[in-house]
């Protein structure tokens, strides 16, 4: 049976790529966007349910790699007062 | 690292679920250069292709040597991917992002390995045995790597006016060299 060798770009190629792309361009938006919030005030459960999850999916996510930034994570768990 | 970064890599890395036993001393090299490449560039995980800019990077090994002969050095390739990504946004109907709309601090604790390193790493693990070696050499992995028919890497290559399977003939033929 001969296998089809398909073309790297166009078509399908195309379509599976932008997927691809999208995906990897939503996490670093996420990344970012969440850093951003954190360091305007937000609370976790703000940017939880800003995001339409969990907060812990979000502390899961994220607390790790923001632990070892100059944000302060201590605090997030009480209402921002403003 | 030449990619822009502040998110240099400084955490433990425990190589995911790679095949350990697969990677001799200098290809682990070669891995923990692929997590640095990974994480400057903010991926969640390595990609083949971040193996294969941990290759280019290191210009002294055989694999690189060929690469370069054959036009596609660290910044032709690190070039070719970020058209890859631009493009593959525009055919979602996406304008690409500005980086420092996407920069963000901090990194992963833990480094993933995705199924286009891992197939890489397989791929480059059958050339390697294939020759009646226990050594997997850069060569191997380069070759693992461009044998990858569509893809991000592929795509990248293409789009950049490279033909693969030349860069493949040449990866392998240096490989046989010795």
């Amino acid at each position: 049976m001969d296998t089809v060798i398909p073309d790297p770009l166009g078509g399908p190629a195309d379509e599976l790529a932008a997927v691809v792309a999208l995906r990897e361009l939503a996490d670093r938006l996420e990344d970012a966007a969440v850093e951003r919030a954190l360091r305007a005030g937000w609370s976790w459960s703000q940017v939880a349910e800003a995001l339409g999850v969990t907060r812990q999916a979000v502390h899961k996510k994220h607390l790790r790699r923001l632990a070892g930034t100059d944000i302060d994570l201590r605090r997030r768990n009480a209402r921002v007062v403003r | 690292m030449p990619a822009s970064s502040d998110r240099k890599s400084t955490a433990s890395h425990q190589g995911g679920s790679l095949p350990e036993q697969r990677l001799r001393a200098d290809v682990r090299g070669l891995v923990q250069l692929a997590i640095v490449e990974a994480s400057n560039r903010g991926a969640g995980a390595v990609e083949a292709e971040h193996l294969l800019l941990a290759l280019l990077f290191d210009r002294r090994n055989r694999a690189a040597t060929a690469l370069a002969a054959a036009g596609l050095d660290y910044d032709a390739f690190a070039a070719a991917l970020l058209t890859e990504r631009e493009n593959s946004l525009r055919a979602a109907g996406v304008e690409p992002i500005a980086a420092e709309r996407l920069a963000s601090a901090g990194q992963r604790s833990r480094t993933t390995f995705s199924a286009s390193a891992k197939q890489a790493l397989a791929a480059g693990h059958r050339v390697s045995t294939s020759r009646r070696s226990h050594t997997m050499r850069h060569t191997d992995v380069a070759a693992g790597v461009l044998s990858s028919q569509v893809g991000t890497v592929p795509r990248a290559l293409a789009y950049a006016g490279f033909d693969r399977s030349e860069l493949l003939k040449a990866v392998v033929s240096a490989t046989q060299e010795g």
